[in-house]
């Protein structure tokens, strides 16, 4: 992981990235995905914020890995700093890269590695092909729709 | 062709990820599994060889019951062949899972190089029956063990011109001297649908040729009933087959096909249910002694120059043009006076416009598979009508692919040469497609957001949009591919 140390200003002035980084087993699984970014929006929200400034919200998620374990996503168990003694955007602040890891065990675990499949590879391959009607996209049609007044609405299932 | 001596019939399960807790907790219930091997390769890009992840094979050799390998990409029932690749691949799978046979349908999905993006069945002709038998030869000589076929469904109406589909499946059988995987709910489809009585295409197989079954649940639509793999097997075909397994001397398997999707909404429960009743249905039976019917040894089917069956191979078959050209809208040679004539025949067929469909609902859901979330992101801001009319459009200029990830492609191909501008689309559709490639090819990559992302990713997922408009900005999320992230 990078150590640098760089002044928020010095970001904003240079237009440097903001950067989270997924692990791709996170990213491709909605639930865990999900529950990652949940968890960093209540952990590192405004509300949780004293400054309510999205420079240190955004640099508060430098310091986060998230680990998959089996369909869940769990804040890294190191402690955050107390709210106190959190860097205010004037300060220096500690530049990280978040990574979000997979742990080998999962790749270990029967149950948690057939999970694991079915969620990543089952949807890139080639598609089962039954001779008849997938549904999936009618489902997915059929869960949101968009009314009149350009307001959401669940449909089918959803409704 | 002999099926390799194993006990008597046991039953299963088509397997998914999803079923794993399943086979898990009900192994008692579990003799066989059977996997499809095409529905986990990988490619990254069109005319890439495909990859079958090792980690797969691992996989299914820890689950319970013996395994069983389904092929769902190189039907038999065209012209088109399969490219050593690929039969390469479905060899590696058949010898890591020791499979004692291998099946493949009796269809055809691929015509002059365009795919149908699902199974179209065959023309039932001599002809077609001599290029089928080829093909299956070829296969098991590609694979190294035996072939049983599947019985296919067709939702065209029988054609005058064409022998009835237990004959066709009988001379196939016959002529490749193959196994037969009688699927019984393609049969009880078609039946239903206006082709055969179930009980007559049952008469017409050679039944002591029948290794395998596959029993299913389906559903209506359009007046049509569909193979759709959705539920419990219908109680009407469980009294028309009730004392079938008797009849099948050489039967080991019977497996049980339902698509995941359905799982969330039915529970494990049904797929428990199924196997107790087949394994009931199969234990209630003793086969009746009869010796199997004698078979004059099929002759060794070689094609010579001047065959019209190979003239038909070479050429592309007619049939097979007419028919995918209808079904995809793509053009497709031969464009010649055989392939108009069938094509205008079939123009009246009450089932070509359920086929497009079904087609375009394949399509689009592979399409939404991978693009989950710019999926969602559509349906939230334009609505359901754009987004399917984007799909349309998208499927006009691109015919069907095989693999999931290629279609996703070309829709984020579409959009970008539409210039079709859908806030956070273009951003959306990238991280979509960086992610399908480090799934792939294990790379990391970084993919730059003009706006912070959380948000709208944490929307989306929750299937809304945004409550607030994202904030404008340089952004990165950073794909690391599991294998190589920090533990």
């Amino acid at each position: 992981m990078a150590k640098d140390t760089v002044d928020v200003s010095e970001l904003k002035m240079r237009g440097t990235a903001m950067r989270l980084t997924l692990s791709a087993g996170v990213a491709n699984d909605l639930k865990a995905l999900k529950k990652g970014l949940k968890d960093l929006a209540e952990r590192l929200g405004h509300s949780a914020c004293a400054t309510g400034c999205n420079e240190l919200h955004l640099n508060l998620e430098r310091d986060f890995t998230a680990r998959i374990s089996g369909s869940a996503v769990s804040l890294n168990p190191q402690p955050l700093p107390p709210l106190s003694t959190m860097a205010l955007p004037q300060d220096p602040i500690p530049v990280r890269t978040v990574r979000v890891a997979a742990p080998a065990a999962i790749f270990d675990n029967i149950e948690h590695l057939g999970s694991a499949i079915e969620k990543v590879l089952g949807r890139l391959g080639c598609a089962n092909c039954c001779s008849g009607f997938d549904i999936l996209f009618q489902r997915e049609l059929d869960g949101f729709m968009v009314d009149a007044k350009l307001g959401l609405k669940g449909t089918g299932r959803f409704a | 062709m002999q099926c390799p001596d194993l006990p008597r019939a046991g039953v299963g399960v088509s397997w998914t990820g999803a079923l794993d807790p399943v086979l898990q907790q009900h192994a008692e219930l579990i003799d066989w599994i059977e996997f499809e091997p095409q529905t986990t390769w990988l490619m990254a890009s069109a005319g890439a060889p495909p990859r079958a992840p090792r980690a797969v094979l691992d996989h299914l050799q820890r689950l319970p019951g013996s395994k069983l390998v389904h092929s769902v990409a190189a039907p038999v029932g065209g012209t088109t062949r399969p490219t050593p690749q690929h039969l390469a691949l479905l060899r590696e799978a058949v010898r890591a899972l020791d499979a004692p046979w291998a099946s493949e349908h009796l269809s055809f999905n691929v015509s002059h190089g365009v795919c149908t993006g699902f199974f179209m069945p065959p023309r039932q002709t001599d002809a077609q029956v001599r290029v089928i038998a080829d093909n299956i030869r070829r296969l098991q000589d590609a694979l190294g063990v035996p072939i049983a076929i599947e019985n296919g469904t067709s939702y065209l109406c029988p054609r005058s011109d064409e022998m009835a589909d237990g004959e066709f499946v009988a001379r196939v059988a016959e002529a490749a001297d193959c196994g037969l995987l009688l699927d019984l709910h393609n049969a009880y489809a078609n039946a239903v649908n206006g082709r055969q009585p179930l009980q007559d295409f049952l008469a017409a197989l050679p039944l002591h040729r029948v290794w395998e079954l596959h029993l299913a649940g389906g559903m209506q639509r359009d007046g049509f009933w569909l193979d759709a793999h959705s539920g419990p097997v219908p109680p009407e075909l469980w009294h028309l087959v009730r004392e079938l397994p008797r009849r099948l001397p050489a039967l080991q398997a019977v497996i049980f096909e339902i698509f995941p999707t359905f799982l969330q909404d039915l529970g494990s429960a049904v797929v428990v249910d199924e196997l107790q009743r087949m394994r009931a249905w199969l234990s209630e039976q003793t086969v009746v002694d009869t010796p199997p019917p004698t078979v004059e040894a099929a002759p060794a089917l070689t094609l010579r120059s001047g065959d019209s069956a190979i003239r038909m191979a070479a050429r592309g078959d007619p049939w097979e043009a007419a028919l995918t050209s209808l079904v995809t809208g793509q053009a497709v040679q031969p464009d010649d006076a055989d392939t108009a004539a069938l094509q205008a025949d079939l123009t009246e067929e009450a089932g070509v416009p359920l086929v497009r469909e079904l087609v375009f609902s394949f399509r689009a859901s592979m399409v939404v598979q991978v693009l989950r979330l710019s999926s969602r992101l559509l349906l939230c801001s334009v609505g359901p009508d754009v987004f399917r009319r984007m799909l349309q459009d998208t499927f006009e200029h691109h015919a069907p692919a095989l693999y999931a990830t290629l279609e996703a492609q070309a829709f984020a191909a579409q959009v970008a040469a539409r210039g079709w501008h859908v806030p956070y689309l273009a951003d959306t559709l990238r991280y979509e497609l960086a992610l399908t490639q480090t799934l792939i090819d294990g790379t990391p990559r970084v993919v730059e957001f003009s706006f912070e992302p959380m948000p709208l990713l944490r929307a989306l997922t929750d299937g809304r949009l945004p409550d607030e408009v994202p904030e404008a900005g340089r952004f990165e999320i950073e794909l690391l591919p599991d294998a190589e992230a920090i533990v």
